[in-house]
């Protein structure tokens, strides 16, 4: 094969392996943004728009029966789709928590418990503080 | 023994360069990864260029590229220009329109996919099978031996390999963190795309969600190397097909999927790709309509 062929394959080769490589290595190893190249971190930044979400019924005695949010509104989990089925934050816990009150009888006291998510795992958010049907 | 080592070790870096920059083979795979390609842009960038979303000198000229270039790239008429210009036109979707206009839809990492597969295809041979240019040359006569045969150098080939490495070895190296490697990341997408905010109350789910993150970093680093050896290909090749279509049923991954899928091809031997199809293509017998006097046999 010529030189010049020979030279300008390997120059082309090496370069554009830097420009698929290149990207990733800037963000993930020496954490700076090369905006010239894809850096593969995949679905690092999803999923941190949900909270795992907890209702339960408090007796004058302060025991706490978990209530089942779509039993008692007489959905079925199912019927809806996924993202009816995810809270997302912290205020929206609190707005679920107050729906579900008019499904409730009167005078129950209702408590939110919600920890949501972030990169290094769950953040409690709501601990059950005070009553969501009383407002 | 000393003497036979540098020997030796000159002789494997030999071996590992022609095999990167050196090696010639069948043009069919190109020929497959071309078509694919397009097929794919279309599918997924073409609608936002036609006429009735709006006139500008940006759009008009991306708009041609797409589909005057991208047309003659898929049928392979004028394919070393075309291609070319249709890879150009891939990468203003992905840097003028994606990060200049910051229109997130083209900086996906299927996108980058698909830019990186037409740039590596306007580098390849890849007018050389399944195109007009072909039948022409076929049929005009007079055009030398060579540039009939259905081969061509395979670095471009080698570069798609190496991107669909990196996406699972980066991929992988990312998940390398606390929040991943206990499966909690795993928890916030199945709760998040799936099961919604009532953390489910099975007792394994904690594990279940560990034991998938752990193997998810696994397929993936293994996937990055054992795709290159050749003895471990098929297994490889099929691990890959079942977790990118199980990530295709769960998560929102669009077309990232059929372009991984495109992408494999790069790892299996051309020529093995070119036997393959003279296979499947392989006359049978007479191939006549059927009689209609004739009663059929049963």
């Amino acid at each position: 094969m010529p030189l010049a062929r020979t030279i300008t394959r390997t120059f082309l080769f090496f370069s554009l392996l830097l420009w698929t490589w290149g990207g990733p290595f800037a963000k993930q190893v020496l954490h700076r943004r090369w905006p010239y190249a894809q850096q593969w971190v995949m679905f690092s930044g999803a999923s941190l728009d949900v909270c795992a979400v907890r209702f339960t019924e408090r007796a004058e005695d302060g025991t706490e029966t978990p209530v089942d949010r779509w039993e008692a509104a007489g959905k079925d989990r199912w019927d809806v789709t996924h993202t009816q089925r995810v809270i997302p934050d912290a205020d929206a816990a609190t707005a679920a928590g107050r729906r579900l009150c008019k499904s409730l009888p009167r005078g129950t006291d209702l408590r939110v418990y919600a920890r949501c998510a972030t990169r290094t795992g769950w953040s409690r958010v709501l601990k059950g503080e005070s009553n969501v049907c009383s407002k | 023994m000393s003497a036979t080592a540098p020997n030796l070790d000159r002789s494997r870096a030999s071996k590992l360069w022609t095999w990167l920059v050196d090696a010639e083979g069948s043009t069919r795979t190109y020929a497959l990864l071309r078509v694919g390609t397009v097929c794919l842009c279309w599918a997924e960038w073409a609608e936002a260029f036609i006429g009735t979303h709006g006139y500008s000198t940006d759009r008009l000229l991306t708009a041609m590229g797409l589909q005057l270039c991208g047309f003659l790239t898929l049928i392979g008429l004028y394919t070393r220009v075309a291609s070319a210009l249709f890879a150009l036109t891939t990468l203003a979707l992905y840097y003028y329109w994606g990060h200049y206009k910051g229109v997130e839809a083209y900086i996906h990492h299927h996108s980058w996919l698909m830019v990186a597969f037409s740039v590596f295809v306007a580098l390849a041979p890849a007018g050389r099978s399944y195109s007009v240019d072909r039948w022409l040359a076929l049929h005009r006569g007079g055009t030398p031996r060579e540039k009939l045969a259905e081969r061509g150098p395979l670095w471009p080939l080698r570069l798609v390999a190496f991107q669909i490495s990196a996406v699972y070895f980066w991929g992988a190296y990312d998940k390398l963190q606390p929040g991943f490697l206990s499966g909690v990341r795993m928890q916030h997408h199945f709760m998040r795309f799936f099961w919604g905010s009532d953390y489910p109350q099975w007792s394994g789910f904690p594990l279940l969600a560990q034991v998938a993150a752990i193997g998810t970093i696994l397929v993936e680093f293994g996937l990055a190397f054992l795709l290159f050896v050749p003895r471990l290909q098929l297994p490889c090749i099929i691990v890959a097909v079942l977790f990118h279509w199980g990530l295709y049923e769960t998560l929102p991954v669009g077309p990232f999927t059929l372009s991984v899928y495109l992408g494999l091809l790069a790892f299996v031997d051309p020529n093995v790709v070119h036997r393959i199809i003279d296979t499947l293509g392989a006359p049978v017998g007479p191939s006549q309509p059927s009689q209609p006097n004739q009663p059929n046999e049963r």
